[in-house]
């Protein structure tokens, strides 16, 4: 008989962002547990619902096995000589082995036993399948303390660590308590519900759970909720004809902090609509986990949504007194606000520069002023590439950094960039540079948007360019998960935006420039190998920029093997390449292009350049077909370039089959070699074929 | 609801529930944990329960006694219970009800927020208790004071009480909220918070960001590290050299709150202040419960 399988470990309020991984976790481990006993067949269990709320996880596995199936053991002994003297007679020896595994001696078996030579004794002895409750009971309170748990904690006069003090445990198969303990608290039949409604509730079996807690006023299953807040929110908000401006991550997260969600429609004060929307919804989302509605132009309406953590369906006197708390919080926070931008706009953005000196860019590496500093040579120097005016872009970098001295920045980080240019434009500047200056961090995520505009881009860039270089100059490199700066997010995202904006910047040449304005400022320990680390740690990023586009990971290796100037060429020689490598004889000619490097390894380049002594048919043909290929290298030509490449095919096939390179004429080898190296230097000029 | 009356409850609840009542300690700090009833109190093995009022100075949040909401100098009110207790919170919200406020009618929410103090060199992990909304409450199992780890595990509960006061008295400017009231047979009258605090918060605000002398504070800053240094060092005491911590403490958030100090020179002083902090730690456990001798 199979039955449903039901264990909740009911918690003090567990933060939010470990509730799924958490879940996921007890769900995988159960579930492995359960098959390696024999309680489930493998690959059979289907996953759990999603039982989570702030002070419960809870799996539901259903079809386990009451009992575990009968086997077999197999006990090996020593060798049969051992066992046996030589009468044929039992020896002591043979004798313990069968009172070991409390059989007769007349059980065991003699034969051979992988792995050792000759027979051995051999006893089979049926295992009886033990009953689930007994093997659960006993191998729970290790699963549950193996669980990981990133931020740990004691309490008590316990030394047991989990994310939030265990308060109760639920445990059933079908209508049996499997009964464990873990840390003084034993697990029962009964579980807690709603503070205001808090039981003992008794389970008499898996499958009433989810509904005997919602009696008691918690919805248990996460994506429940969310449909239900989702479903209010919406409804809210048409309630006083406005829309609700939605916001995935927030429905996400207030759902995870509440065991039962009631929507509360709340209003704060008119005159706080003279903030800007920026800061409003900011407040709203980040201080009091509010939503924001909208009317239909567009305009905030002053009103929002909270989310209360309790049904209050019935009860209208708990609703105003709540909806009147969140109003005096929300109140509150708004003046706070409103304050910081009073505060801030007293005085120009301009007057607060010398507050830059006080603020650290990265340990070791100097303060945001310098930082700006170096931001405005950046941007003069790169201006040109991406056809914007030099003068323009020194001033974006000049102001750029200024609103992290701000209040409201310090207040809410989440709005740099966005404070500096609003503030900007009050104070009458250009609109390009104020929207240049609030895209700049841009892209804050790996499919986050990207800058709109050539100036916002360029500032991006380099704003980026000069973090990757001033970390690596101070040696703060990436390592495996470590990276604490966020080197890789700002690689990538710098990456992107050169290939969203079409920008041929050489790798190279930002490095060295970027590099060479920071020793301005700085001295570099081991300044030889800042650059090339930079530019592998580059290759890496653009290599996953172009994977995400399609290309192979041996083509890709390949041409960013040989030198290339910027990812406009990257890309146009990947796609090329990408349509002759179909051919059937391309993998022959990359064979061959790999044998004219092994060859080439300890040769050097002969002068005069001269193929006069060559005269085998091949290679005549080949030589013939380089100089055509001589007349082909541009970068409107890649095309027509790697088919002639690809002709190559034929006659290197031949070439090789038919001479002997290192011929015993020295003047013949000399040339044969010069014409390997012509090919080689050919090849190079898309793709090194040994990194194939 | 009156901020004295508040506390006077409070104290009420947690003398029943097996606190001593403690008083404020007599010199500057940021936050009532630094009472050395909670800092000496969560370290050791023994039990311990204790609850005070104490009023705490961040002179960074003074606002001239402008801002409705902050202000330099505000009270709390501190519960440390050794070990915490299974049922901590069911007591927490038990005290919450003998203020008055009746859980049926409210939303309450425990939502994860960590405590650290890098100067104290302590840390736990919790909540803010969120009321209609509202931070009323900060709730924390220290895991290490001083550097040291809590065996057992303390919990510690602080509330606000300005905010709880004006929370539930429905009023929008911390001066407008009452503080007690002051009569005799004939009749009372309200004093409020207002009088009895506005001038200091004023007066505060100026010196903290405008008139305190920043080379005398910075003195302050190092001779009372020697001293304390001398003290726990010379003579193993603990209880003097936390003194003088704490006065370093305050010269640190004095001097910056006047802007005087900066990012890079921040996490040296506050590791100053730190070891020192650390120093007092070991000194007393050593003093009280001496490794046994091998």
């Amino acid at each position: 008989m199979s039955k449903d399988f039901l264990l909740e470990i009911h918690c003090e309020e567990i933060p939010a962002k470990f509730l799924a991984p958490l879940h996921l976790e007890l769900q995988d481990k159960l579930i492995q547990l359960f098959e390696g006993k024999g309680l489930v067949g493998r690959g059979t269990c289907p996953r759990s619902p999603d039982w989570y709320s702030p002070r419960k996880i809870a799996v539901f596995l259903p079809g386990i096995h009451e009992i575990q199936p009968d086997t077999q053991s197999l006990e090996v002994g020593p060798s049969k000589s051992i066992c046996l003297d030589s009468l044929g007679q039992p020896t002591d020896a043979g004798l313990r082995f069968a009172d070991k595994w409390k059989s007769n001696f007349g059980e065991i078996v003699y034969e051979e036993v992988k792995g050792k030579k000759g027979d051995y004794a051999v006893l089979r002895r049926a295992v009886k399948g033990l009953p689930a409750v007994e093997v659960l009971s006993e191998t729970l309170p290790a699963l549950i303390a193996s669980l990981s748990v990133p931020k740990a904690m004691r309490w008590g006069h316990s030394s047991f660590v989990f994310v939030r003090p265990i308060r109760n445990i639920l445990c059933l198969l079908g209508t049996t308590v499997v009964p464990f303990e873990v840390d003084t608290v034993k697990s029962s039949s009964t579980t807690l519900g709603h503070r205001l409604s808090p039981g003992p509730i008794e389970v008499t079996q898996p499958s009433e759970y989810e509904s005997k807690l919602a009696n008691h006023h918690v919805i248990v299953s996460c994506i429940a909720r969310r449909t239900l807040l989702q479903k209010d929110l919406t409804a809210a908000a048409s309630s006083i004809n406005g829309n609700l401006i939605s916001d995935e991550s927030l429905l996400r997260g207030v759902s995870e902090i509440v065991e039962y969600p009631s929507v509360i429609l709340g209003q704060f004060s008119p005159e706080f609509l003279t903030l800007p929307q920026s800061i409003l919804t900011c407040s709203l989302r980040e201080h009091q986990k509010s939503f924001c509605i909208q009317n239909s132009d567009g305009k905030l309406l002053p009103y929002f949504l909270s989310i209360a953590n309790r049904d209050l369906s019935q009860d209208h006197k708990a609703r105003e007194t709540i909806t009147k708390g969140n109003e005096w919080v929300l109140n509150a926070r708004l003046f706070d606000a409103k304050f910081f931008y009073n505060e801030d706009t007293k005085t120009s953005l301009e007057s607060r520069r010398s507050r830059l000196e006080q603020l650290t860019f990265i340990r070791g590496a100097g303060t945001y002023l310098q930082k700006t500093e170096r931001l405005s040579t950046l941007a003069g120097h790169f201006a040109p590439l991406f056809s914007v005016d030099p003068l323009e872009a020194r001033l974006v970098a000049h102001l750029s950094k200024l609103d992290l001295t701000t209040q409201m920045v310090v207040e809410f980080p989440e709005l740099q960039g966005k404070m500096g240019s609003d503030y900007l434009r009050n104070e009458g500047l250009p609109e390009s540079v104020c929207k240049a200056i609030e895209e700049h961090y841009a892209p804050v995520s790996a499919e986050g948007s990207l800058p709109s505009t050539p100036l916002g881009s360029l500032l991006a860039v380099i704003d980026k360019l000069d973090t990757l270089v001033a970390a690596f100059a101070i040696g703060q490199i990436p390592t495996g998960s470590k990276d604490p700066l966020g080197l890789r997010r700002a690689g990538s995202g710098l990456v992107r935006i050169l290939k969203n904006q079409n920008i041929p910047l050489s790798p190279v040449e930002a490095i060295h420039q970027s590099l060479n304005i920071f020793i301005n400022q700085f001295t570099v320990k081991d300044i030889e190998k800042v650059e090339p680390a930079l530019k592998v740690f580059w290759d890496e990023r653009m290599a996953f920029a172009l994977s995400q586009d399609g290309f192979e990971q041996q083509l890709l290796r390949s041409v960013m093997a040989a030198p290339w100037h910027d990812h406009l060429q990257l890309i146009m020689r990947c796609q090329a390449l990408k349509r002759v490598i179909v051919r059937a004889d391309f993998g022959q000619l990359i064979e061959n292009a790999k044998r004219i490097n092994n060859i080439l390894v300890d040769q050097k380049i002969a002068n005069p350049l001269m193929y006069d002594l060559l005269e085998t048919p091949s290679e005549k043909k080949l030589l013939e077909k380089s100089h055509l290929i001589d007349g082909l290298m541009g970068n409107d030509q890649l095309d027509a370039f790697c088919l002639a490449l690809a002709e190559l095919a034929e006659p290197l096939e031949e070439f090789f089959k038919e001479v002997m390179v290192l011929d015993k004429d020295i003047n013949i080898r000399k040339q044969r070699l010069n014409l390997l190296f012509k090919l080689r230097s050919q090849f190079d000029y898309i793709a090194d074929f040994s990194k194939w | 609801m009156q901020i004295q009356k508040l506390i006077l409850s409070l104290q009420e609840f947690w003398l029943k529930n097996g606190c001593l009542i403690g008083l404020p300690y007599d010199i500057e700090k940021g936050a009532g944990t630094m009472n050395p009833l909670t800092f000496f109190g969560a370290l050791g093995p023994d039990a311990w329960r204790v609850a005070y009022a104490e009023p705490s100075r961040r002179p960074a949040d003074g606002r001239y006694g402008d801002n409705p909401f902050r202000v330099y100098k505000h009270l709390q009110f501190q519960v440390l219970l050794k070990p915490s207790p299974a049922d901590v919170q069911d007591l927490y919200l038990e005290s919450l009800a003998s203020l008055g406020i009746d859980l049926k009618n409210h939303d309450l929410r425990f939502e994860e927020d960590n405590w650290e103090s890098p100067t104290l060199g302590s840390w736990g992990v919790g909540w803010q208790v969120v009321l209609d909304g509202m931070e009323i409450s900060q709730f924390t199992y220290f895991q290490q004071m001083g550097g040291v780890d809590c065996k057992p595990v303390s919990a510690e509960i602080t509330y606000g009480i300005e905010r709880l006061c004006m929370f539930l008295g429905d009023t929008s400017n911390i001066f407008d909220t009452t503080y007690g009231l002051i009569g005799d047979s004939k009749g009372s009258v309200p004093i409020s918070y207002g009088k009895l605090r506005h001038r200091e918060e004023l007066e505060m605000s100026h010196y903290s960001f405008n008139l305190a002398d920043i080379p005398f504070h910075r003195s302050l800053f190092d001779f009372h590290e020697k001293e304390g240094t001398f003290l726990l060092n010379e003579h193993k005491h603990f209880i003097s050299a936390y003194e003088q911590m704490l006065k370093m403490s305050h010269a640190f958030n004095v001097l910056d709150a006047r802007g005087a100090v900066s990012v890079s020179e921040r996490p040296g002083l506050i590791k100053r202040v730190r070891d020192l902090a650390s120093g007092c730690a070991q000194a007393y456990l050593n003093h009280h419960f001496p490794p046994a001798s091998s």
